[in-house]
């Protein structure tokens, strides 16, 4: 299985991610609308891409009252038909991973096996990898840090 | 919607206007820094006071700003230049632009003066003016970092100190080191009582086939990934020009009475204090240095301006000058040439201690510091230089003799021209003074260019010598249209054909992503049209201010100071070939032989609306 | 002959070196290429493109002339000359 794995090391800030993703998903460039979102400020000096992790028991699936999301080989996603735009998931998703804008959910599906944010990436800070257990790893250690930094908010 | 708004803002009244761009305006100026030029010879009267309440300022993103496109983050802020009195143009990285864009705006234009410190704040296809009472006196960090808080996430362009004390070489910033840096236009937003203009917006840009962008940018992005040149630029950035000019004696040293340096400014010193490379919104080249000082840069121009113009070897000490420059909102290529030229005429003896109170030398470091200090706040010596070009009524006429000026605005980059005539016609034709980033033609050196991909670019007869006269207006020509069509479209000039490289972002690219962005089908031609439209505009602004051919010449040193170091040496400007040179632009260009453009093209260019 | 080789960034860093100085039995700037791309494999992916050609991006300069202003890579080395490799970017 493959997922999105993300080095914030390497993020530049540019959004070219979130610019390519809204433009795939609704034909417009707008960062404020990428399933993956670069969170970024230049003067505290950081730039960090957020986008789901799959999660293995995601919260978004727990708690939709319309049975909207299903776990689809490995990947979470959300049945527009079903889905009533409550904004429920987004409001639980502990990784801030699922957002809402005029009123669209936006979530990564991982475009069906070929993410087109990585794409447009010209530092390989997003990329697209088989799941391994080391990456595995990192990746939960990212999600536990990034629970711990909304827990303290 | 793939077009944004125009919004114009009267500060005296206290009103503000939201209409569209005509799309025939559009079509002849695409946008950037072409319609902020139009608007400017339309709305200012000439003879306007630069620093009064008539002056007009625009803030005007590019066609493509804000889009996938790479690179595509730019601006431009235009005045008339309270430096030079003429056309004022700055053009712009970072994040601004884009967000005003997705606040709806195309562009602000900027008129009056308001009563008492204020902003603008767009959103949503709206604009507020404010009291800026709390913001006054913030440094451009501060600021920012306060509107930011206040406001919401807001991305702004602010003058710093110095811009609300009118230093007429203020720059206008944005983030932590892009500045719409030349001509003063930080002086503009001081004496129009405008201290930031912010934007946040959520509205993304429309795009007629949004298929055909991804695919063309997919395919852009492989290509410019692919050439050596950016992952160069994207590792080392700017300062690996510093090591290659002094190698070559071509480095602005002492007010340019040397032309080499010292190595301790050479990239891989400067890479010492780099944290991370960052990008501007879009940018996949990412060229900026977050330093650990805790600013960003240094550029290749501060190397050279702040380090070996002023006489400063060490490394720390010139990035910090750079910082300082950024948290005052001061220019960098104008603050280090007057401080040179002043060190200079203390040293000859044509200024003294009864007007720079302190002992002026190069090599001074925390001289250099508190000077900065005292032009942004207007102090002592301060106060006098913050006046730039102007003091030569103050220094008398032999300082002119000794700044490396034209047509009263510093020269930008710390190259020196006397080896490269076509880069000296660059800079002494550039529309608003010494200028590298309105030509820069230098793929003349480019020895693997055959010779009919050098004539299918530049024209016939351009001959592979640097040192040569010899057809050379032709490349300051295609460079100059160019770069104004780039301009245009909001994209950064490092990606574009002609300047770093002969092959990068040229029309066909352009015709390709403007299609793409808005449906429009372009020809190659059109836009290289729009490039002339721009330039011959903007003539048309400094013409009408007085500009004809006696402005066009360089700094008095590049003719008769033949340079003294390495290869370089003994290379000077002649005057009779640069006349020749010039003249042959002026026929290119179609201008008079006094360099104005001829009536017939000045009514046709007047007619578009 | 003996010749005098600058090399700025990146090519300084595949030489090791800013300034070599070598004995030099070719005639060309194009030998000399070759000859150096030997002797520092480094240096041979900055000099050569992926087909074996050489980049745009390197610019030599023979004493104090590009050697675009000469005969490209056909130009002449002599004894006692200077060169110098630098790579063309352009900026502020």
């Amino acid at each position: 299985m493959k997922y999105l794995y993300v080095y914030p090391e390497k993020c530049t800030g540019c959004r070219e991610c979130s610019v390519a993703c809204a433009l795939n998903k609704f034909g417009e460039c707008n960062p404020k609308k990428g399933a993956i979102t670069v969170v970024r400020d230049e003067f505290a000096r950081y730039e960090v891409p957020i986008v789901c992790f799959q999660c293995e028991d995601p919260v978004c699936l727990k708690f939709c009252h319309q049975n909207a999301y299903t776990i689809e080989d490995g990947v979470v996603i959300r049945d527009e038909d079903r889905c009533i735009s409550c904004r429920m998931c987004a409001v639980l998703c502990p990784y801030n991973a699922v957002t809402t804008m005029d009123g669209e959910i936006i979530k990564c599906d991982l475009c069906g096996g070929d993410p087109v944010c990585v794409k447009y990436c010209s530092t390989e800070a997003i990329q697209y990898l088989d799941e391994t257990e080391e990456l595995e790893k990192r990746r939960k250690a990212m999600a536990e840090r990034l629970q711990e930094i909304s827990a303290q908010k | 919607m793939f077009n944004r708004k125009l919004g114009i803002v009267d500060l005296s009244k206290g009103k503000v206007k939201v209409s569209d761009t005509p799309d025939s305006l559009r079509k002849a100026f695409l946008g950037g820094r072409g319609l902020n030029s139009h608007y400017l010879y339309k709305m200012i009267d000439s003879g306007t006071d630069p620093l009064g309440p008539k002056n007009v300022l625009v803030f005007g993103t590019g066609f493509l700003t804000g889009t996938l496109v790479p690179n595509s983050s730019r601006f431009n802020v235009s005045a008339k230049s309270p430096e030079s009195g003429i056309l004022g143009d700055a053009n712009c990285g970072g994040y601004f632009a884009a967000e005003l864009r997705y606040a709806g705006f195309d562009r602000i234009i900027v008129k009056g003066k308001a009563n008492r410190p204020s902003i603008l704040y767009a959103s949503d296809g709206k604009i507020e003016i404010t009291d800026a009472k709390d913001y006054w006196g913030l440094d451009t960090t501060d600021v920012q970092l306060a509107l930011k808080k206040d406001l919401g996430g807001v991305e702004s362009a602010v003058c710093g100190v110095a811009g609300e004390n009118k230093v007429r070489f203020a720059c206008v910033r944005t983030g932590v080191k892009n500045a719409a840096g030349r001509c003063g236009l930080g002086a503009v937003m001081g004496s129009k009582n405008l201290k930031a203009v912010s934007a946040w917006g959520k509205d993304g840009i429309d795009i007629a086939h949004p298929e055909e962008m991804l695919e063309t940018c997919a395919e852009l992005k492989d290509y410019l990934m692919k050439s050596k040149i950016t992952p160069i630029l994207g590792s080392v950035g700017t300062p690996l020009l510093y090591e290659v000019s002094n190698a070559f004696g071509a480095i602005r040293t002492k007010n340019s009475q040397l032309n080499a340096w010292s190595d301790s400014l050479n990239a891989e010193e400067v890479e010492k204090y780099v944290d991370k490379m960052i990008g501007c919104s879009s940018c996949i080249v990412h060229c900026r240095h977050r330093n650990s000082l805790g600013g960003e840069g240094p550029e290749y121009t501060a190397l050279g301006l702040l380090g070996s113009n002023l006489g400063i070897e060490n490394t720390a000490n010139v990035i910090e000058l750079n910082n300082v420059c950024n948290e005052l909102g001061l220019d960098i290529s104008s603050s280090g040439t007057y401080l040179a030229w002043a060190f200079e005429l203390y040293e000859r003896g044509i200024i003294d201690r009864k007007v720079t109170k302190d002992e002026l030398q190069f090599g001074d470091f925390e001289l250099a510091k508190k000077l900065l200090h005292d032009i942004s706040r207007r102090r002592g010596f301060g106060d006098v230089l913050a006046e730039g070009s102007r003091n030569v009524e103050r220094f008398g006429p032999e300082s002119k003799d000794y700044l490396i000026t034209v047509k009263n605005l510093p020269q930008s980059d710390p190259h020196d021209v006397r080896y490269m005539k076509a880069f000296a016609l660059g800079i002494a034709t550039a529309s608003r003074g010494a200028d590298h980033l309105r030509s820069r033609p230098t793929l003349e050196i480019f020895f693997k260019l055959p010779k009919e991909v050098r004539e299918r670019i530049y024209g016939k007869g351009v001959t592979n010598d640097p040192t040569s006269y010899e057809a050379k207006e032709k490349t300051v020509f295609f460079s100059d249209n160019i770069f104004a069509a780039i301009d245009c479209l909001g994209v950064c000039k490092f990606i574009c054909h002609g300047f770093n490289s002969p092959h990068f972002v040229d029309y066909s690219w352009m015709k390709r992503l403007i299609h793409a962005a808005s449906g429009w089908n372009l020809r190659e031609k059109d836009i290289e049209e729009v490039g002339k439209r721009v330039i011959d505009t903007e003539r048309m602004f400094n013409n009408r201010e007085g500009i004809t051919r006696k402005d066009d010449t360089l700094p008095k040193r590049y003719f008769d100071d033949p340079a003294p170091l390495k290869i370089a040496m003994g290379h000077h400007i002649d005057r009779k070939e640069f006349d020749g040179m010039l003249s042959r632009y002026y026929q290119l260009r179609g201008w008079t032989a006094d360099g104005q453009v001829k009536a017939a093209r000045k009514k046709e260019l007047e007619a578009i609306a | 002959m003996r010749l005098k080789l600058e090399f700025t960034k990146p090519f300084s860093d595949a030489v090791g070196r800013k300034v070599v100085e070598m004995e030099f039995g070719g005639n060309t700037c194009g030998e000399l290429l070759e000859r150096l791309s030997g002797e520092y494999p480094a240096l041979s992916t900055k000099f050569y493109d992926e087909d074996g050609s050489v980049t745009d991006y390197l610019i030599i300069f023979l004493n104090d002339k590009p050697i675009s202003a000469l005969e490209g890579l056909d130009s002449e080395v002599r004894d006692g000359d200077r060169l110098l490799f630098f790579f063309p970017i352009s900026g502020g």
